[in-house]
């Protein structure tokens, strides 16, 4: 497996003591794309900041490629998400003052074996605007440079937080292609979370959360390319 | 809603409490240094205005030769001038110091006694306060003074002694080596009877009562004076030294004019002899003829009668003639005789005109206004006043810029929130309010406290205390005005209002839309296109333009501590030079001033002529002395002396302090007849110890017509024996060490306090505004974190990049400051007569650079916990 969760638990609060995971166990294979689903508060972008290194678990294990993350110091998480992760967000999270070049460069900075710049620009279609800033980009396009960041340190695992939560139908499904086409392309391991019902359709792996555990969880052995997605 | 918004403040200020106190620090450490100077200023200029008319301050002082007669005083005092003698000896304490002892005033400068009482046994005396002060002596010690001791009754101060100078020129006060006794008339009396005494000096101190000093003046001038009423012995042998070549010159005269009135009269008795003789002849002749006529019987006899006849009356026709020749010759010589008379007067009164000794009985007269020892504490308070309120002004705008960038990074951060109250229907005056008014209870907070902090005893008594210890002055309650109160407690708040309005204004200006969406301006400088191919460059250069106006606040901050720092600086090393500069040109160990100097000049000393003029400089009256000497004199072997009335080589502190070059005019005014003289500058020589110009002796000699050996002071490697009697002062070399170590004694407080002041601004400055640009790139940081980034690697990207803008504010402040210091400088101790040298050694500047790079190397320790602080999760909370 190339993420193993075991019993992983988590809270929020002191007074207000709020426990969001109530033990997740699960796991997933090298490559595979997976979709997290749930209701509003149910714990998902929860799980998927702990498998992130973002929050810190109170008990559990989550093992990715082998190695374990609970316990591991700030400096050796920051190494973590170097080597292994890519992150996508909901709100793109674009440095501002740095064009789509540059916020796409900050992560090619600290990679040790990047992809090519000018390829995964031109893969993600973003060639024409490379020189603009966020502010002059359309919300699809600064998702597209938001994804083209995630890549450019060629990660094993690609993390999206609501990915095409903030888009329309059209352009979600563009990056939904771009997802898919990157996975085929690089084998990226994806975790994706979303609302959108539409998007399991599409992976290899759906997990539905509700209430901090995991309702249901299955194989999707009838994927259908983003390209031909309905309702999203 | 603003009721609603208001609950919001106190919860930003705790929120951000750290950055809010440190700026308020920030502000009551401005406000601190700014009142308390103010309130010191304000003290010292009303506080000793007000003590001085109490102990009737005089309007001026006189000096004269020897006392005004009763009459005299009298027709002062009809004319409606109030006079006081305040007659001086200088005697020597025991410890060698000096001591100037006077007679209790009765109705001018009188004495204000801290403790204790009035002198009234002949034993008994006051001593001026700071000399008491340095020399640890108090009311009920003994103080042995001119060998006898006196039990000191009491200690206080006089108005004309407020800066204790010994002479009016000097550039500093002493109280180590000089101080003023009052003691009881009879004592007095009593002291300067002893031969063992210097001259006594009379000088009288004036109060004008709504008359002109003028007026006063040309009084004076005008009295009777007759030396040879002087009974002083020195200045009769100077007067007779003076008067020897008239003497000659009159005696032969004399003579001349003796021998041709003898002449005159032996001519005349000639005259006379010769007439007498012509008449006898005459009488012969006629007698002679009545012979010859008796005698006609005797042919013979009647015969040699007639012709004896005939010939004396040749002779008498002859002698007739000599007569008459005679009579001229005498009437020649009456008239020559009337001419050597003529001769005599005219000599006379050429005599005058060459031997003149100009012997008014003035010596000096000085308005109070030209006095360096009177109301020397307020010019020196009120030469600063401007610049501090100006200084306190430029800080206000300063730091209330600095709060007003961290209200803008506030702004941004709730731009959503306020975007979405415009759409909720609340109006860009409600936002505004409401942003105004956290800096402004800030700053009002901070001035508050700072103002607090000047009446306290770390604020005004500590202002005071550099005042205390050098001048002379009674005890001073403190004075504070309206003014002084607008100006620290409304003026802060009234700009941190305009200052972060007029920078807010814009930023809430957006739509409602345009905020909600937290849209940033299309173009704009920090989205400039960068040509680096390194990415951490570009990266730096991005988050250096996009913080470009925190950046500016800290190279603004810089020079403002900067200039803190050079005025500090330029404080400790002006006392430093004037110091290692008068240790190095005073090449002589003793200097006595003459009054009545001796014919011949001591063996082994060098002859000067020195004279005190006077020369404005940013609105203030000092003294400049003017030394004649002989281009071999060996005391001034760095002076190179030009010949002419008007030649001077100029003193490089006299330059300095006067913007001197060589070919410049200067004019010197003798404030006592009012003559101006204009000088040319032919060469500036290197001489720090005052303020000099060097003159050709005897061109000096014939300019300000004395004798051509005449000389005023000596200076000599070896005490010399004069009579005390001859002398105005001794100075030694060791005394002029003492006085130029007194301002960087006095400085130092002051050095370490501006010192101080300057690293903390321009640490928490660093700080807080590095602190600042952490805060506004929390999320991006958190971003990077995010992505595997190491705290390390973040400091690289966001905090190094920090290093060029301290740099750069370094290479531009630490010059910069500098160049206005000095600039600024010479106006801020306009009063005081001392060069202006205000040269650093080279090394300051490097050490200052890298004093700053310290600071900013610990102010990145510290921010590193800062940056730890930030989590990868505040992107997510940040969404949520």
């Amino acid at each position: 497996m190339y993420i193993e969760l075991k019993d992983v638990k988590k809270s929020y609060g002191g007074g207000n003591y709020t426990q969001v995971l109530k033990g997740i166990t699960t796991s997933l294979e090298k490559g595979q794309m997976c979709v997290i689903q749930g209701t509003s508060g149910s714990g998902k972008s929860t799980l998927l900041n702990c498998i992130g290194g973002l929050d810190e678990m109170d008990s559990g294990s989550v093992k990715v490629d082998g190695r374990e993350i609970f316990g591991l110091k700030p400096n050796e998480l920051s190494e973590y998400r170097r080597e292994n992760l890519g992150f996508v967000f909901q709100l793109y999270n674009l440095v501002p003052n740095l064009t789509v070049e540059e916020n796409i460069e900050v992560c090619k900075y600290i990679s040790d074996n990047p992809l090519n710049l000018d390829e995964l620009i031109d893969e993600v279609g973003l060639s024409e605007h490379r020189k603009k800033f966020p502010t002059q980009l359309s919300g699809g396009q600064q998702q597209r440079c938001a994804i083209a960041r995630a890549l450019i340190k060629n990660p094993k695992l690609l993390l999206c937080d609501e990915p095409t939560g903030a888009l329309d139908s059209k352009t979600s499904r563009e990056i939904l292609i771009l997802l898919e086409k990157i996975n085929k392309i690089h084998g990226t391991t994806m975790l994706i979370v979303t609302h959108n019902n539409a998007i399991k359709s599409m992976v290899d792996k759906v997990i539905i959360i509700k209430d901090g555990t995991i309702k249901d969880e299955y194989e999707n052995e009838m994927k259908i390319p983003a390209e031909k997605l309905e309702d999203l | 809603m603003n009721r609603v918004l208001r609950k919001r403040i106190l919860r930003e200020l705790k929120g951000s409490f750290t950055k809010y106190i440190a700026l308020m620090l920030l502000i009551t450490l401005g406000m601190y240094i700014v009142v308390s100077m103010e309130l010191m200023v304000m003290t010292t200029v009303e506080g000793t205005a007000e003590h001085g008319e109490q102990n009737c301050v005089e309007d001026g002082q006189f000096s004269v030769f020897i006392p005004l007669t009763d009459a005299q005083l009298d027709e002062l005092n009809d004319s409606g001038f109030t006079i006081e003698k305040i007659f001086s000896v200088d005697v020597d304490a025991a410890d060698k110091t000096k001591l100037r002892m006077m007679k209790v005033r009765k109705s001018v400068d009188k004495i204000e006694l801290d403790e204790g009482d009035l002198p009234s046994k002949s034993n008994e005396c006051v001593l001026e306060k700071l000399y008491a002060q340095v020399h640890g002596l108090e009311t009920g010690d003994t103080i042995t003074a001119a060998g006898r001791e006196f039990k000191i009754v009491g200690t206080g101060s006089v108005p004309d002694y407020e800066a204790p100078l010994e002479n009016l020129s000097d550039t500093s006060a002493s109280s180590e080596s000089f101080g003023v006794i009052f003691v009881s008339d009879e004592c007095y009396e009593l002291i300067k009877g002893e031969e063992t005494q210097k001259a006594e000096s009379y000088t009288y101190s004036y109060l004008l009562n709504g008359g002109s000093s003028d007026k006063l003046k040309k009084m004076l001038e005008n009295f009777e004076f007759d030396y040879t009423d002087v009974t002083d012995e020195y200045f009769l042998d100077y007067i007779s030294q003076s008067l020897e070549g008239r003497s000659d010159i009159e005696a032969a005269i004399d003579e001349l004019s003796e021998a041709v009135n003898e002449l005159s009269d032996g001519l005349g008795e000639i005259s006379g002899a010769q007439g007498e003789l012509t008449d006898g002849l005459n009488e012969i002749s006629s007698q002679l003829a009545s012979v010859a006529a008796l005698l006609g019987d005797n042919e013979q006899l009647s015969a040699a009668a007639l012709t004896l006849s005939q010939a004396t009356e040749g002779a008498y026709s002859t002698s007739k003639k000599i007569s008459t020749a005679s009579n001229d010759i005498y009437s020649g010589s009456k008239e020559l005789a009337e001419a050597a008379e003529e001769f005599k007067n005219e000599a006379n009164e050429l005599l005058d005109e060459i031997f003149a000794l100009d012997i008014t009985n003035l010596t000096s007269f000085i308005e109070s206004e030209d006095n360096a020892r009177i109301a020397a504490a307020a010019l020196d308070a009120e030469t600063n006043e401007d610049i501090i309120l100006l200084a306190g002004i430029i800080v206000m705008v300063l730091f209330t810029y600095m709060i007003s960038i961290f209200v803008i990074h506030q702004i941004q951060r709730e731009s959503t929130v306020i975007g979405s109250l415009y759409a909720l229907g609340a109006n860009k005056r409600d936002i505004i309010s409401h942003y105004l008014a956290l800096p402004t209870m800030v700053t009002l907070l901070g001035a508050i406290a700072g103002t607090i902090l000047s009446f306290t005893p770390i604020g005004l008594d500590f202002q005071m205390a550099s005042s205390y210890e050098y001048y002379s002055l009674p005890t001073l309650d403190a004075v504070y005005t309206p003014f002084l109160f607008i100006y620290a407690l409304v003026m802060p708040p009234v700009i941190a209002v305009i200052v972060n309005y007029l920078v807010i204004s814009r930023k809430l200006s957006k739509t409602a839309l345009s905020l909600i969406r937290n849209d940033q301006k299309k173009r704009s400088y920090s989205q400039m296109k960068i040509k680096s191919k390194s990415f951490l460059r570009s990266f730096r250069i991005r988050q250096l333009l996009r913080e470009a106006r925190t950046s500016v606040a800290i190279i603004l901050a810089m020079i403002l501590s900067m200039l803190i720092l050079m005025m500090a600086l330029d404080s400790y090393v002006l006392c430093q030079n004037i110091k290692s500069e008068s240790q190095r040109d005073t090449l002589y160990e003793y200097m006595y001033s003459i009054k009545y100097p001796e014919e011949s000049v001591p063996d082994g000393a060098e002859a000067c002529y020195a004279l005190s003029l006077s020369k404005a400089a940013y609105g203030n009256t000092l003294e400049v002395s003017v030394l004649g000497i002989e281009n071999s004199n060996r005391y001034f072997p760095t002076v190179n002396i030009h010949e002419g009335k008007s030649a001077i080589t100029a003193s490089s502190a006299a330059a300095q302090k006067y913007g001197l070059k060589v070919g410049d005019k200067i004019i010197l005014t003798d404030e006592t007849n009012g003559t101006d003289y204009a000088f040319s500058v032919e060469e500036i020589a290197e001489y720090g110890a005052s303020l000099t110009v060097f003159m050709d002796i005897d061109s000096m000699r014939e300019l300000f017509g004395e004798d051509e050996s005449y000389y005023n002071c000596v200076l000599s490697d070896d005490e010399l024996d004069i009579d005390e009697g001859r002398l105005y002062s001794v100075t030694t070399k060791a005394d002029i060490e003492r006085s130029s170590s007194v301002f960087a004694d006095l400085m130092m407080s002051m050095v370490i306090m501006l010192s101080t002041a300057s690293v903390i601004i321009i640490f928490i400055v660093m700080y807080i505004m590095q602190s600042i640009m952490i805060d506004r790139s929390s999320f991006p940081i958190s971003l990077m974190k995010t992505f595997g980034y190491t705290t390390k690697e973040i400091k690289k990207m966001y905090i190094n990049g920090n290093l060029y803008t301290i740099i750069l504010g370094a290479l531009i402040s630490i010059p910069l400051s500098k160049l206005c210091m000095d600039a600024m400088y010479p106006s801020m101790i306009a009063n005081v007569a001392c060069g202006m040298n205000l040269t650093f050694p080279w090394y300051y500047y490097p050490l200052i650079f890298v004093l700053v790079i310290v600071f900013y190397a610990v102010s990145n320790i510290l921010l590193i916990k800062k940056l730890n602080k930030i989590t990868p999760a505040q992107v997510i909370k940040n969404r949520e």
